[in-house]
């Protein structure tokens, strides 16, 4: 069984959002559930995290963890291709 | 407590002691009066909201003091990313809220502060920005709402605060005592009043060296000995009485504003910002307001929630498919997206002032609050020519539950079949609440007149606008020579 994966979830602050940011979250929950775990961006346990922007402004602050790889949803699209590219990764 | 949440937030205020009077009696239980509680709930999402994942990159920030995580509303601004996540955060809650959640000023009122009392100590050797910085050190630990009050009566507008003939027309210090002042005046239209912790006071106006006295900014907490408040009526407020909730129009969330009256109160040193600097009262206002003309960033937010009420009531009659209705929610739209165009305009291009803090251009700041006393009445008016005319004669919820006439307002005030009758009502309530009801205070008059009428601003765009620049740029393309 492999083991799963944590993965820092940061949301941008939603002033205008282009979609649903918390419906694809849960989206995505439901897609992968069983590979990925959300937890807080700022854990150490997080060793990528996933940035939940609304447009593609991409403004929500990621100093805190920079120094990880750092991927940006910005549409559904966007999720879309993530959730593929995950399932891909796992198999 | 580094950042309280909405039921510490209603617990904090439950420890005041306001006096507030309403409709001639002294309100005893302000926090669960029916009236004011949905503009209590408003600024209580603002403590909430900031415990949202999904808001809290705009609700929180880091303490320039401190390093603690704090809530924005009680920052410093620290660089021109702040001032757009501060212009974004209010797009935000005006569009959570769908009416004025009341928490800006106050935060509008410290970042003036923390830059005038710089400037002051710079030119004076006073210590007020040491004073301040405790204090917003006091007010961030906390997570406290405090009420920036700058309106003054200002009585006979023709003369100058001294020249008055009651003095307290301007807020003003009657006795200088050696552990702190004792003021006197008022500040009217003061939105938040009754669920702030705190009250900032800052002048009104510029001062000249005759109106020293009036030269006085303080805070103090907001049931202070001797402050008085007594509410304003908002149109429909006493709807909040009635049985039933869909006439209120939006079920949850308000605003409010009061008379504050200062009747001979003391105010200790260390909370004394300004005392009789008379040549910083209008750097003080200019700054205030320009900070609180970026804040109608809120418009564009309460805005999305009536473009979108008026898509559903459009749908709701069958008319979303007519090429004209289609049409006005674009306008709609175009202007809510100018609203918060001017905003973050005003935001990305700020600069840093000589205390750290930073301030927005104020020019694009005053066009920004410029736009705003026009387009909300616009979009409104196009709410309202969408809606139809059912949206100021429906009749009351009482008669809708009443056996007798209620199946006749459900008969004939169905349109699209999928739609329930009440729904119909529900949603021209809420347009009816934003275009004249209790939330046209926030979306409609007080962005005529709040952070300064219409006037206030063409004042300072054509004092910042580089005319000289302008002409010169058209005498050279049109081939006058440059001594003309």
């Amino acid at each position: 069984m492999s083991k799963v994966l944590r993965i820092g979830l940061k949301y941008c602050g939603g002033c205008s959002p282009c979609y649903d940011r918390v419906g694809t979250v849960n989206r995505i929950k439901e897609e992968l559930g069983g590979m990925i775990e959300f937890v807080s961006p700022e854990r150490e346990e997080a060793k990528s995290v996933l940035v939940i922007s609304g447009c593609k402004t991409a403004c929500a602050d990621i100093s805190l963890f920079s120094d990880r790889p750092i991927r940006f949803i910005s549409s559904e699209d966007d999720a879309s291709v993530w959730i593929e590219e995950m399932k891909r990764g796992k198999q | 407590m580094p950042m309280m949440n909405a039921k510490q937030y209603e617990e904090s205020l439950r420890r005041l002691n306001l006096k507030v009077y309403m409709f001639g009696k002294r309100v005893d239980n302000v926090v669960d009066d029916p009236i004011i509680r949905p503009s209590m709930n408003a600024v209580a999402a603002t403590y909430e909201f900031a415990h949202y994942p999904e808001y809290e990159d705009l609700m929180t920030t880091t303490s320039h003091i401190t390093g603690k995580k704090i809530n924005r509303f009680t920052s410093i601004h620290q660089s021109t990313e702040d001032l757009v996540k501060k212009s974004k955060m209010g797009r935000l809650l005006g569009s959570l809220t769908g009416c004025c959640f009341q928490r800006c000023v106050g935060m509008d009122a410290m970042n003036a502060l923390s830059m005038t009392t710089y400037d002051i100590d710079q030119k004076y050797g006073t210590e007020y920005n040491k004073r301040f910085l405790k204090y917003l050190e006091y007010v961030q630990e906390n997570d406290l709402t405090c009420d920036g009050a700058m309106t003054d009566p200002k009585g006979d507008r023709s003369k100058a605060p001294h020249q008055q003939d009651d003095l307290d027309m301007f807020m003003h210090i009657v006795e200088e005592r050696p552990d702190g002042i004792v003021v006197a005046g008022a500040k009217c239209h003061q939105t938040g009043a009754v669920n702030s912790h705190e009250i900032i006071l800052m002048p009104t106006i510029s001062m000249r060296e005759e109106d020293k006295d009036f030269a006085v900014s303080f805070a103090l907490p907001s049931d202070a000995e001797g402050i008085t408040y007594i509410m304003g009526r908002q149109s429909c407020d006493t709807r909040k009485l009635e049985k039933g909730m869909i006439d209120r129009g939006n079920q949850i969330y308000g605003g409010h504003e009061a008379l504050v009256v200062f009747d001979n109160v003391f105010v200790p040193w260390d909370r004394v910002f300004m005392c009789r600097e008379w040549d910083f009262a209008g750097q003080l206002v200019e700054q205030f307001a320009s900070y609180h003309r970026q804040s109608y960033a809120c418009k564009a937010g309460v805005g999305d929630v009536l473009i979108g009420a008026t898509q559903i009531i459009a749908e709701y009659n069958g008319a979303n498919k007519a090429s004209h209705v289609k049409d006005k929610i674009i306008e709609m739209n175009h202007l809510n997206e100018t609203l918060f165009c001017g905003s973050i305009a005003c935001a990305s291009q700020g600069h840093k002032e000589p205390s750290g803090t930073y301030l927005v251009n104020t020019l694009l700041a005053n066009v920004c609050k410029q736009n705003v006393t026009r387009f909300p009445y616009e979009i409104a008016r196009l709410a309202q020519d969408i809606a139809g005319g059912l949206l100021v004669t429906l009749p009351s919820e009482e008669d809708f539950r009443s056996p007798q006439v209620g199946k006749w307002i459900e008969k004939y005030y169905r349109a699209n079949a999928d739609v329930p009758t009440e729904n119909r009502m529900r949603i021209l309530r809420l347009i009816e609440n934003i275009t004249m009801g209790s939330a046209a205070v926030g979306y409609l008059t007080e962005s005529m007149h709040g952070a300064g009428s219409p006037q206030a601003q063409r004042i300072m765009i054509a004092r910042q606008v580089n005319m000289k620049a302008k002409m010169k740029v058209a005498r050279k393309l049109s081939g006058i020579p440059e001594d003309e």
